[in-house]
């Protein structure tokens, strides 16, 4: 039966990590495994259609990336000339928007996997011996989630993954805990220790060499029983701080990064936590901060790490949930503190919550506004996500105080996204008078100004400005009409040298460090509709 | 508490399975499914009948009936002034003790997984429904008796119209179907005739239109192709390597000359175009085991557009055992648009024992291996298309052309200019195609 036409797609979405659930697919019909022909594809590429393909898998990552999945979904049945039982969809958004896949009309027949394939093949794949499906007699095989990634797919994309130079696995499966913005539970389950690291790194590195990094993707590894043994195989393994890859002339620093992050609750409770992961190379240490209410254990996970001398820190924040501004601004501003007192780094990344069955970026949580969210991402796509934990950078972005910050949500885009041209260049008078005009506006012309940038479009200001009789308030409204096109491209242009200062600080955390919001470029969340016309420029 | 387990007992009981015990009923009404209801073209049934004379004539062949060099010969006869149409072939026949019970069988053909193209055991009933009578005669070799069976379709009707009683398929099968032997000596020494009797008149009595019928053969069954298709020895050879030879030719009125597949040198496209075969492209589509599932060609030309002319040959078609499987449109669903099919020129043999056409042989039963055929008729179906595409953007870009070099005045406008400047349209949209 071997000798079959496979093929894999990914959709295509901006993504930091190959996709290991391809890639252990990939290793199940390859030379190893059925000796299938495998082809491996980044988005819709046409150059498949020459080729009847057997079987057609498609990944799923980010859920709000539904019209790229949808894409890739028609795709797949265009290949198969609309035999949809050769077509199989699996991932994290099939999973968590499992029936709204399944419900969807024209895709009746795809057979939509949640979950892990962690049972054997035909089962996992729901594949059916009446109908004589390819394989549907590999009742006991290996399950494919245990199988060695194939990493000899990646070369056949052009598309480069940030992280590639990696062993990926777990050491655990899901999370003891049950946050409600989390997919984890739905995904994984309840937590549990997976088999030996060991043997996934060492049947990587025999099939495909060795490799730099080790990220493991354990949802909450410092909650495992056997939180010590996990660390001893990683040092085992040679993952200790410092340890250097010989390749090349130069041997390459190698890092270990937990990259789903680490629970301070559990941290704090013992120093030991961190004292044992400060004997594994852990670059950057992540731990999740995901609102106001942590700022306690956080704060003592984080001194915990600087005692044992784990000073590169990075993590993630949750914002648009049931946080407000000014929790997450009173969350950046602890790192800022402890960034002083301490003497570390710390990098953080706040991440916009989106309810994880929604297919697109539109969630606004209760006490966010549309307005404010788009601000907010305007400031991150400026950095690439990251809010520097030194006090200048810090203040230059997001001000010193909640009221400055506020102020910095609350100003027209195009002030935000050129800055420089509005803070200290030929743009500074229109700054000043716009700051004039809005502080002359009472509470509650503000808040009658923020319910019309909330809820419109920036090409409808103009005709909502019309409609108002208050002239102090129209006057500022005016401020925020979109900027002439030319005009835009001139300022652009004055200040693209400027923005070496900004690069400058986003090398300080490597790609392959930074946190995957694939979300945080998508234009339709931001409505800055001539952001690709300036690019171009 | 006595009476609660008693009840649980009652539905245990009624839960298990047993084997069934009662009387099985076949009732009259599966004549009418086997015959008026069985096929929508009524030439249908001259597709089985021919069929089953080629499988008695292979058969012939086996038992060495026929001289290794001597084809077989399938006669199609149609009389209508007498409103008879009768298919006659010199097969092995079928000898005087088999006759009666293989001739009045419903769906219990011995030839299934023998290598014959009919195996159900029920096209010889698709004459049921189109004459008053439907008679079979036959003689084996070494006999001397020929068996005659009757079948009273004017009876049947009426039986299958009565509402009073419920007879069974038995009791009206012995009450319509009527048998006589015949001794005699000397004539064919081995034979088998259809005989339609009284052949009504039915979509513009296309049974009894010799054209209708020879076109209808000409496309469906398994006949030598015209010697004026370049391309004839080039698919023979190909197709010979992997479906078994023709030993019959197929006469239709007594005509000198046997029919012939429709495929010419040249062919009309539509009204006033007409187009030629430029190329002959081989197929083999592979099977699930790894061996071949089919294997087929196509002709290609200019792709002038859809060949409204030539309804004979256009269509990616689908034979089994060389018979034509289903029509024209069997395969347009593999295309990108159906439209496209109507530009192909091609044919599709199935070789896997898995690809079965189903009872009406308007298709194929739908399994695996269909499936997998499908699958890989995709590109090949994607490709003809860009080729229909790109000819068809060739040109309506040199119509573009003609059109605004027809509305130039410039006296620079020579017509060695116009011509070199049409010829590298031409070109470049040849080589982009």
């Amino acid at each position: 039966m071997a000798n079959k036409n496979i093929l894999l797609i990914e959709p295509s979405y901006k993504n930091k990590y190959p996709p290991l659930g391809l890639m252990k697919i990939a290793q199940y019909h390859g030379p190893r495994g059925k000796g299938d022909n495998v082809r491996f594809v980044k988005g819709e590429d046409y150059s498949v259609l020459d080729k009847a393909w057997d079987r057609v898998y498609v990944t799923t990552l980010f859920s709000f990336e539904y019209k790229r999945i949808s894409r890739s979904i028609d795709f797949a049945l265009e290949v198969v000339n609309g035999s949809a039982d050769r077509v199989f969809v699996g991932g994290i958004a099939a999973s968590l928007m499992h029936d709204r896949f399944v419900q969807e009309p024209r895709w009746g027949g795809v057979r939509f996997i949640r979950g892990l394939l962690d049972s054997s093949p035909a089962e996992s794949l729901q594949l059916d011996d009446f109908a004589a499906e390819l394989y549907s007699d590999d009742r006991h095989g290996r399950p494919i989630e245990d199988l060695i990634p194939d990493y000899s797919i990646l070369s056949q994309i052009t598309y480069r993954y940030p992280v590639h130079d990696a062993y990926f696995t777990y050491a655990s499966r899901g999370c003891i805990r049950k946050c409600s913005f989390c997919g984890v539970p739905k995904l994984e389950g309840d937590q549990r220790d997976t088999e030996s690291i060991s043997g996934v790194v060492k049947g990587i590195e025999e099939l495909y060499g060795p490799k730099k990094d080790l990220i493991l993707m354990d949802n909450n590894v410092v909650a495992s029983p056997k939180f010590k043994e996990i660390v001893a195989e990683i040092r085992d393994l040679g993952f200790v701080p410092g340890a250097r890859l010989a390749r090349g002339r130069v041997p390459i620093l190698r890092r270990v990064d937990f990259n789903q992050g680490v629970d301070a609750r559990i941290l704090c409770k013992d120093p030991v936590y961190l004292r044992e992961l400060s004997t594994i190379c852990i670059q950057p240490l992540r731990i999740a901060f995901d609102h106001l209410g942590l700022a306690k254990p956080y704060t003592q996970a984080i001194r915990y790490a600087c005692d044992s001398g784990l000073r590169e820190l990075s993590n993630y924040m949750l914002y648009n949930f049931h946080d407000s501004p000014a929790d997450l601004f009173e969350r950046m501003r602890l790192n800022v503190a402890l960034n002083e007192e301490l003497g570390i780094r710390i990098f953080s990344f706040p991440m916009r919550y989106q309810p994880t069955d929604l297919p697109d970026r539109s969630h606004v949580g209760e006490r966010w506004n549309r307005y404010y969210l788009r601000s907010m991402q305007i400031i991150l796509q400026a950095t690439h996500g990251i809010v520097s934990g030194s006090p200048v950078f810090f203040k230059r972005a997001f001000g010193d105080t909640y009221d400055d910050f506020e102020r910095i949500l609350m100003r027209p885009h195009q002030f935000i996204f050129n800055r420089e041209w509005y803070d200290n260049l030929g743009g500074k008078d229109r700054l000043d008078s716009y700051e004039r005009d809005f502080s002359a506006l009472t509470s509650s012309q503000r808040g009658g100004l923020l319910e019309i940038l909330g809820t419109r479009s920036p090409h409808e200001y103009r005709s909502a400005s019309k409609g108002l009789k208050d002239s102090s308030l129209r006057r500022v409204l005016a401020y925020y009409f979109p900027t002439a096109r030319e005009e835009e491209i001139k300022i652009w242009r004055k200040v693209r040298k400027l923005r070496t200062a900004h690069e400058r600080q986003q090398a300080a955390v490597p790609e392959d460090e930074r946190v995957e919001d694939a979300g945080l470029e998508d234009d339709s969340a931001t409505d800055v509709s001539r952001r690709p016309a300036m690019e171009a420029v | 508490m006595a009476v609660r387990s008693a009840l649980v007992s009652v539905a245990r009981a009624s839960d298990a399975r047993v084997p069934l015990t009662s009387e099985i009923v076949v009732g009259k009404d599966i004549l009418e499914l086997l015959s008026t209801a069985m096929y929508v073209d009524p030439l249908a049934i001259l597709r089985e009948y021919v069929q089953n004379a080629a499988d008695a004539i292979d058969a012939a062949h086996l038992d060495g009936l026929l001289g290794s060099n001597a084809p077989g010969r399938i006669d199609v006869q149609i009389h209508g002034e007498s409103r008879e149409l009768v298919v006659k072939d010199n097969g092995s026949g079928v000898n005087v003790a088999d006759a009666e019970r293989v001739l009045v069988a419903f769906g219990a053909s011995g030839k299934r997984g023998k290598g014959f193209r009919g195996f159900r055991g029920i096209g010889r009933l698709g004459g049921l429904g189109y004459a008053r009578t439907l008679t079979f005669r036959t003689r084996a070799a070494g006999e001397s008796q020929i068996t005659e069976v009757q079948w009273d379709c004017r009876e049947l009707r009426e039986q299958l119209l009565a509402v009073s009683g419920k007879p069974g398929l038995e009791d009206v099968v012995r009450r319509i179907v009527s048998v006589k032997r015949v001794s005699v000596k000397g004539g064919e020494p081995h034979f088998f005739e259809v005989r339609l009797s009284g052949v009504v008149r039915m979509w513009n009595d296309r049974l009894l239109n010799s054209v209708e019928v020879g076109k209808y053969l000409s496309q469906v069954c398994p006949l030598p192709f015209d010697p004026d298709l370049p391309f004839a020895d080039k698919i023979e050879r190909h197709l010979a390597n992997h479906i078994p030879p023709k030993r019959f030719l197929v006469y239709l009125n007594n005509q000198p000359t046997p029919l012939v597949r429709p495929y010419g040198r040249t062919f009309p496209v539509s009204a006033g175009k007409r187009d030629r075969f430029l190329d002959c492209e081989l197929l083999e589509v592979p099977g699930l085991d790894g061996g071949p599932a089919a294997v087929g060609w196509i002709l290609h030309h200019s792709y002038l557009g859809a060949l409204r002319s030539a309804p004979e040959i256009r269509g990616l078609r689908a034979r089994t055992r060389d018979m034509q499987v289903g029509d024209e449109e069997v395969f347009a669903g593999s295309f990108p648009e159906r439209r496209f099919n109507s530009w192909v020129v091609g044919e599709i043999h199935m070789l896997d024992r898995l690809l079965v056409p189903n009872g009406r042989r308007d298709n194929f039963e739908h399994n695996a291996a269909y499936a997998s055929l499908l699958n890989h008729l995709s590109p090949i179906c994607r490709e003809i298309a860009r080729k229909c595409r790109a000819s068809s953007s060739r040109r309506s870009r040199l119509h573009a052309f003609d059109k605004s070099e027809r509305g130039l005045h410039n006296p620079l406008n020579s017509s060695n200019l116009q011509h070199s400047m049409r010829a590298r349209v031409t070109r470049c949209w040849s080589s982009a195609g």
